[in-house]
C-alpha cells in the first residue's frame, strides 16, 4: 500500500485513526503493530513468506536484544554480532545475492527490508553500547520496527529516539492537526508535483535515452531531480504528518537539499537518517576522520560505497556510491571551504553535479548510461527528433518552475510564518482536492525509493 | 511436550511446503514499472482510457463471442495478417486499379496523409519519412475522430478530419488506430472504422488506402492486462483486416518486425506499449517498400 493512494486515504487511514484513538492509552501500541502489519500485509500478500519473515525478524531481535543485555562479556559481543549476522544476512540474502551472483535468479525483494534491517540492527547495536535499555515488552518492540509511517520509505527511526515515546506521549489536538497539514503538504509534494513532473523522464526513457536531443537529455535531468525531490520530501512530510496524528514525533529526514552548496552538505539535508545511520554505526566505529589520511580516505570510500548500493543492488548504484565518495573526498580535501566561501559558485557546482549524480542513480545500465552522458554532450544519436525538448518545454515548464521556486527554503520558511493563517488553510483544502483529482485521474505513482 | 512439538513441526512443513507452491510470486521477473498504456506523452490518453471504462467491461464479453464467428468466416483474415506481405506482389492485370505492393517510387509520401493515434506520432517523429501530412495524436480514437481538431503545422489553426481530407487529394492514406478503443466492443470498434473508412473513401475517391495493423503489447503487459492485452489487439486488428479487399484497401502489419513470440520484444520497448525511438525508421523502411499506387499512375 502507498500512502498515496484511495486504499489508503480513504479506508485504511480512517480505520487507523478510529480503532487508534478508541484504544486506551495502554493498547494504542498494539493497535498500530496490528494496523502496522496489516499494511505490510496488503503490500505482501502475493508474497506471504515475506510478512513472516518480517515478524519473525522482528521477533528475533527482541530476543537478540534481551540476551545482549543480560550478557557479560564474550556472550555479550556473541549475541550482539548473531543478531547483526541475521539482520544483515537477511538483507544481503533477499537484496543482494543474485547480484553477487549467489543465486540464478533475482528474488522479489521483501517490501522494506532496507529500513527495516537497518532499524533492527541499530536497535541491537544501542543495546550493546548501553545507549539504550532493552524492550522488555515485545509489542512495544514491534510496533517501533513495524510503525507504518516510518516502515516503507523512513526516516530510520533509532531506538533511543523514540523508546520515551512509546511508553509515554502526548496526545494534543494541536499536533494532530498539525500532523495533518503536513500530510497534505506531503501528499500534494508527492502527487500533484512529482508524479506529474515524472512524466518527462518517463518520456525521455520510453523515447529511448539514445533518440533525445542534447537540450532533452538535460531536460530529462533536470525533471528527474524534481521529481525525485518531491518524491522524497512528500514522503518524509507525510511519514511525519503521520507519526504526529499517531502521537509521535519521528525525526527529520528533509531539509531543503537542494540549497546545499557541496554534496557533503547536501548529505546532511537529504535521507538525514540514512547519512547519521551510516555516520554513527559504520563511520566512527572504522575510525572515521580521526586516523590516518589514508585510512581516513579508505572509511569514506567504504561508507559511500554502501550508501550507493543501499540504494539498490545494481552496477550503476556501486558506480553513485563511488561518485559521491570522489566528491566527498575532493571536497574534504580542498573544496569545501572554497564553496562555503563563494557560496554562487557552490550553488552552481551543485546545479551541475546533482543532475549528473541522479543519472547514475536513474539508468539501470552501464550501456545505457554511456549512451545518456554521450547524448548530454552532443555525442550518439539515433533517431532523434530535434524538437523533443520544445515540446516538452511547453508541457512541463508550468510544473517544473514552481518545482524550481519551491526547492528554495522560501516556501518552508512562509510556511512555518504563516501556518495557523486562514488562508494557508484554504491553500492546504485546496492541495488535498487536487491530489484527489490527481489520484482519481488515474496518474502513475512510481514512487522511486519504494524498491528500498 | 514432544508431541505437541512434533504437532508444531508438522504445521510448520505443511505451512512451508504451502507458501514454496507459490514460489513463482518470489521470483523478480519485472524490468521497469509500466503504467497505464501511457509514456508521459500520453498522459492524456491514460486519462481518457480510465475515465471510458464504464462501457468497456460489458464490451469485453460480446467481443469474444463475435469473434469466434468472424475467425471461421472469413480466410482474407488469414492473409491480412501473415500474407500482407507476400501476397498480391505482382502487379498484373487482375482487374484491379492499383499496383499491389511496390517499392515506393520518388516523391510518393510527398502526397500522403497519416491519420493515426500515439504510435503514428512516434512514426512521425522517428520514422524519418518527409512529406506527409500527419492528422495524428495522442488519444485519437475512431470515436473522436470526428471531433477532433489538430494543427497540422507549428502553430497552424487546428483543423478537423473532413476539412483536412476535402483540401487535398492524396495518393495514399494510413490509418493507425485502434489501442485507445481497445476498451470497447469490438463490433462497435468495427462498425466506427467502417464509418472512418467511408468518410475517407467520400472525399478520396482514388487514394490507396492503408489499415495498419495495431502493435502489439509485451508478454509482461498482456499477461497482466484485462483490456490491453494481444489476444483483444488480434481480435481487432482481425476485425480491421476484413475491411481490406486489397484492391483499394490494403492491410498492413509490422508486429513481425517488433514481436517476440507473439508479442512485443520486452527489448524494444521501456513502457511495454510503444517501442523505442530507434525502432521507427524499420517500420518506415517497410512502408517504404509495401507502397501502392494506381496502375495508371505506375509507369
Amino acid at each position: 500500500m502507498v500512502f498515496s493512494s484511495f486504499h489508503f486515504l480513504l479506508i485504511f487511514l480512517p480505520l487507523f485513526l478510529a480503532a487508534y484513538y478508541i484504544c486506551p492509552k495502554r493498547f494504542r501500541n498494539a493497535c498500530m503493530l496490528l494496523f502496522s502489519m496489516a499494511f505490510y500485509a496488503y503490500g505482501a500478500w502475493k508474497t506471504p513468506l515475506y510478512i513472516l519473515l518480517f515478524a519473525a525478524s522482528m521477533l528475533a531481535n527482541y530476543a537478540f536484544g534481551l540476551l545482549t543485555e543480560s550478557a557479560e562479556g564474550k556472550k555479550k559481543k556473541l549475541f550482539l554480532t548473531a543478531g547483526l549476522c541475521l539482520d544483515l544476512g537477511i538483507l544481503v540474502f533477499f537484496k543482494y545475492s543474485w547480484f553477487l551472483r549467489l543465486m540464478p535468479f533475482k528474488l522479489v525483494l521483501p517490501i522494506g527490508i532496507s529500513f527495516y534491517t537497518f532499524q533492527s540492527m541499530s536497535y541491537l547495536i544501542d543495546v550493546y553500547r548501553g545507549d539504550a535499555k532493552a524492550e522488555k515488552d515485545p509489542i512495544d518492540l514491534c510496533a517501533y520496527i513495524s510503525m507504518f509511517p516510518q516502515l516503507i520509505a523512513g526516516p530510520i527511526v533509532r531506538y533511543t529516539e523514540i523508546s520515551a515515546q512509546l511508553k509515554d506521549r502526548e496526545y494534543t489536538l494541536e499536533s494532530f492537526v498539525s500532523g495533518v497539514r503536513l500530510f497534505i503538504l506531503g501528499l500534494g509534494a508527492k502527487v500533484v508535483l512529482a508524479n506529474q513532473i515524472g512524466g518527462l523522464w518517463r518520456d525521455v526513457k520510453t523515447i529511448g535515452v539514445e533518440s533525445v536531443t542534447t537540450p532533452m537529455a538535460w531536460l530529462g535531468l533536470i525533471a528527474y531531480s524534481f521529481q525525485l525531490y518531491f518524491d522524497f520530501c512528500g514522503y518524509s512530510l507525510m511519514a511525519i504528518g503521520l507519526g504526529r496524528m499517531a502521537g509521535f514525533e519521528l525525526p527529520r529526514n528533509f531539509d531543503s537539499p537542494y540549497v546545499s552548496v557541496s554534496m557533503t552538505e547536501f548529505w546532511r539535508r537529504w535521507h538525514i537518517t540514512l547519512g547519521a545511520w551510516f555516520r554513527e554505526y559504520l563511520y566512527i566505529p572504522l575510525g572515521g576522520s580521526r586516523r590516518s589520511k589514508a585510512r581516513n580516505t579508505l572509511n569514506l570510500f567504504i561508507v559511500w560505497v554502501l550508501t550507493g548500493l543501499w540504494h539498490g543492488a545494481g552496477w550503476n548504484f556501486l558506480l553513485w556510491g563511488v561518485f559521491l565518495f570522489l566528491c566527498m573526498a575532493a571536497e574534504r580535501a580542498f573544496l569545501l571551504k572554497r564553496l562555503e566561501k563563494h557560496r554562487l559558485a557552490g550553488h552552481l557546482y551543485m546545479t551541475l553535479l546533482i543532475p549528473l549524480s541522479w543519472m547514475i542513480f536513474a539508468t539501470d545500465s552501464l550501456p545505457e548510461l554511456a549512451a545518456y552522458a554521450q547524448r548530454l554532450i552532443g555525442a550518439g544519436g539515433l533517431s532523434v527528433y530535434a524538437k523533443d525538448w520544445s515540446e516538452a518545454l511547453g508541457t512541463y515548464a508550468k510544473l517544473l518552475i514552481p518545482a524550481a521556486v519551491l526547492c528554495t527554503e522560501w516556501p518552508a520558511r512562509l510556511y512555518r510564518r504563516y501556518e495557523k493563517h486562514p488562508a494557508v488553510c484554504v491553500l492546504l483544502a485546496a492541495l488535498l482536492a487536487a491530489s484527489v483529482y490527481c489520484l482519481y485521474a488515474g496518474m502513475n505513482d512510481p514512487f522511486l525509493y519504494f524498491r528500498f | 511436550m514432544l508431541k505437541r512439538s512434533k504437532t508444531i513441526l508438522a504445521y510448520l512443513i505443511i505451512l512451508t511446503m504451502l507458501l514454496c507452491s507459490c514460489g513463482e510470486a518470489y521470483k523478480d521477473s519485472s524490468a521497469s514499472p509500466a503504467g497505464g498504456p501511457s509514456g508521459g506523452s500520453q498522459s492524456e490518453q491514460s486519462a481518457k482510457e480510465n475515465g471510458d471504462s464504464s462501457a468497456k467491461e460489458q464490451g469485453a464479453q460480446e467481443g469474444s463471442e463475435g469473434q469466434k464467428d468472424s475467425q471461421t468466416a472469413n480466410s482474407s483474415e488469414e492473409a491480412g495478417t501473415e500474407g500482407s506481405i507476400e501476397e498480391n506482389s505482382e502487379p498484373a492485370d487482375d482487374g484491379r486499379k492499383t499496383t499491389g505492393f511496390i517499392d515506393a517510387p520518388e516523391g510518393y509520401f510527398e502526397n500522403v496523409l497519416f491519420i493515426g493515434d500515439s504510435r503514428c506520432e512516434g512514426l512521425r517523429k522517428y520514422g524519418g519519412i518527409e512529406g506527409p501530412d500527419w492528422f495524428t495524436d495522442v488519444g485519437l480514437s475512431v470515436f473522436n475522430i470526428k471531433d477532433k481538431a489538430i494543427a497540422m503545422e507549428e502553430g497552424a489553426e487546428p483543423v478537423d478530419l473532413e476539412t483536412v481530407l476535402s483540401s487535398k487529394k492524396y495518393d495514399a492514406v494510413y490509418i493507425g488506430l485502434g489501442i485507445n478503443e481497445l476498451g470497447y466492443d469490438i463490433s462497435v470498434i468495427s462498425s466506427r472504422f467502417s464509418d472512418l473508412i467511408e468518410l475517407v473513401r467520400s472525399s478520396q475517391e482514388d487514394a490507396v488506402i492503408f489499415l495498419m495493423a495495431n502493435i502489439h503489447v509485451t508478454a509482461a503487459r498482456s499477461e497482466s492486462d484485462e483490456i490491453y492485452n494481444n489476444e483483444r489487439i488480434e481480435e481487432l486488428n482481425t476485425a480491421i483486416s476484413m475491411f481490406a479487399d486489397f484492391d483499394t484497401i490494403y492491410y498492413i502489419d509490422v508486429n513481425p518486425l517488433f514481436d517476440d513470440g507473439g508479442a512485443l520484444d520486452g527489448e524494444k520497448s521501456f513502457d511495454d506499449v510503444h517501442i523505442f525511438a530507434k525502432h521507427y525508421p524499420e517500420w518506415s523502411d517497410f512502408l517504404r517498400a509495401h507502397a501502392v499506387v494506381l496502375k495508371e499512375r505506375a509507369q
